[in-house]
């Protein structure tokens, strides 16, 4: 049974998330460097590069290889998302953009691509993405579990524990 | 100046990062769109898996590569099998995967002409002996039990495996009643 898409799509979507993260990083241009949106553009435009160099090698490159490089573009897009995220955890005054990046940009991208990579690998018949879904699923009841416990039972447990951190900065 | 500072402000950043966003988006997108309208067909000259006479092939039976169609015999209250009803072979260089999977069978559940029958089994045995899977039709009254789709299994490259299948009938069944099964043989590529 032929997938319904193309190992090329996850490239697809690595490019969006990247043109994404440029459109966000300008707003948000006080807390970046200045060239970061550039650098994310360039990024997107590699990514479409990309994809041409694919399309010329499509009948040489088998499913396998074409899945695994494709894939790789997506997940540099999915680390660069997190590594904004961590960004704004650990710098100061930002935590409350950190909470809304997570919950607005990390974790629907994230659960996007865990759902195209799933759906890929169920019509692909391929084992690690099944066991990928499960994780993907795991972590959402771990996120969703840890969000309700602080949100609900403990809404000041970040706060007292950036205050602790900074404290245990000036001894 | 005043064109230097309107171009450096926020908005207007913003403005052409979304133009150029938008261009390498739909680029992206059109490109991916021809990706998935390439289709070529190419006929090859005969599929790597297809189905070969077996030492027990019936005279009556018709075996080609792409489609078997067995004719074989029940017995009432006995077992009677055909150890290579024929075979399933791989000619091609490389191995490929295959599963059975039901179709059709007739007569349907609920008639009646069902309980003469007591167990159609098939069995693919590969080169070395041993089972690679089974796929057994049974029956409960006037009711088939139909088998599940198997897993898929790998046939090795220029391998042959057998299809043994078994036929019981029970003591009470009527003589000349016939039973129909369709099954598919899935190979990937």
């Amino acid at each position: 049974m032929p997938p319904t898409i193309l190992p090329e799509f996850f490239v697809l979507l690595g490019i969006d998330l990247f043109l994404l993260l440029s459109l966000l990083s300008c707003l948000l241009e006080d807390k970046f460097p200045k060239a970061l949106p550039y650098v994310f553009q360039v990024a997107a435009v590699i990514g479409f590069g990309h994809l041409m160099v694919s399309r010329e090698f499509l009948a040489v490159f088998g499913e396998y290889m074409r899945f695994w490089y494709n894939f790789l573009y997506l997940i540099i897009a999915l680390v660069n998302i997190v590594a904004v995220n961590v960004h704004f955890a650990t710098s100061e005054k930002t935590w409350l953009l950190a909470k809304a990046w997570a919950g607005a940009v990390t974790f629907p991208t994230v659960m996007i691509s865990v759902f195209f990579i799933s759906n890929y690998g169920y019509v692909a018949i391929a084992e690690f993405p099944y066991l990928l879904l499960q994780v993907g699923l795991v972590v959402s009841a771990l996120v969703l579990g840890v969000s309700a416990a602080v949100v609900f039972l403990s809404p000041d447990l970040f706060s007292k524990l950036r205050r602790k951190k900074e404290v245990n900065k000036w001894k | 100046m005043e064109v230097k500072r309107i171009l450096s402000s926020k908005s207007m950043k913003f403005l052409t990062l979304l133009l150029t966003s938008l261009l390498i988006a739909s680029a992206s997108a059109a490109v991916y769109y021809s990706l998935s309208w390439q289709p070529r067909v190419t006929v090859q000259s005969a599929p790597d898996v297809g189905f070969t006479a077996g030492d027990d092939t019936s005279g009556a039976s018709t075996v080609n590569s792409a489609w078997a169609r067995l004719v074989l015999k029940s017995y009432p209250n006995a077992t009677l099998t055909y150890d290579e009803a024929m075979n399933i072979s791989n000619i091609g260089a490389a191995s490929h995967q295959l599963r059975l999977r039901h179709v059709s069978i007739s007569p349907a559940n609920g008639n009646g002409a069902v309980s003469n029958f007591t167990s159609i089994k098939f069995t693919l045995i590969a080169k070395d002996g041993s089972t690679v899977t089974t796929f057994d039709y049974t029956t409960t009254g006037d009711d088939w039990n139909t088998p599940t789709t198997t897993g898929y299994f790998w046939i090795p490259a220029n391998e042959e495996w057998a299809v043994k299948v078994e036929t019981l009938s029970p003591a009470t069944a009527t003589a000349t009643t016939q039973a129909d099964l369709t099954i598919a043989l899935d190979v990937l590529e």
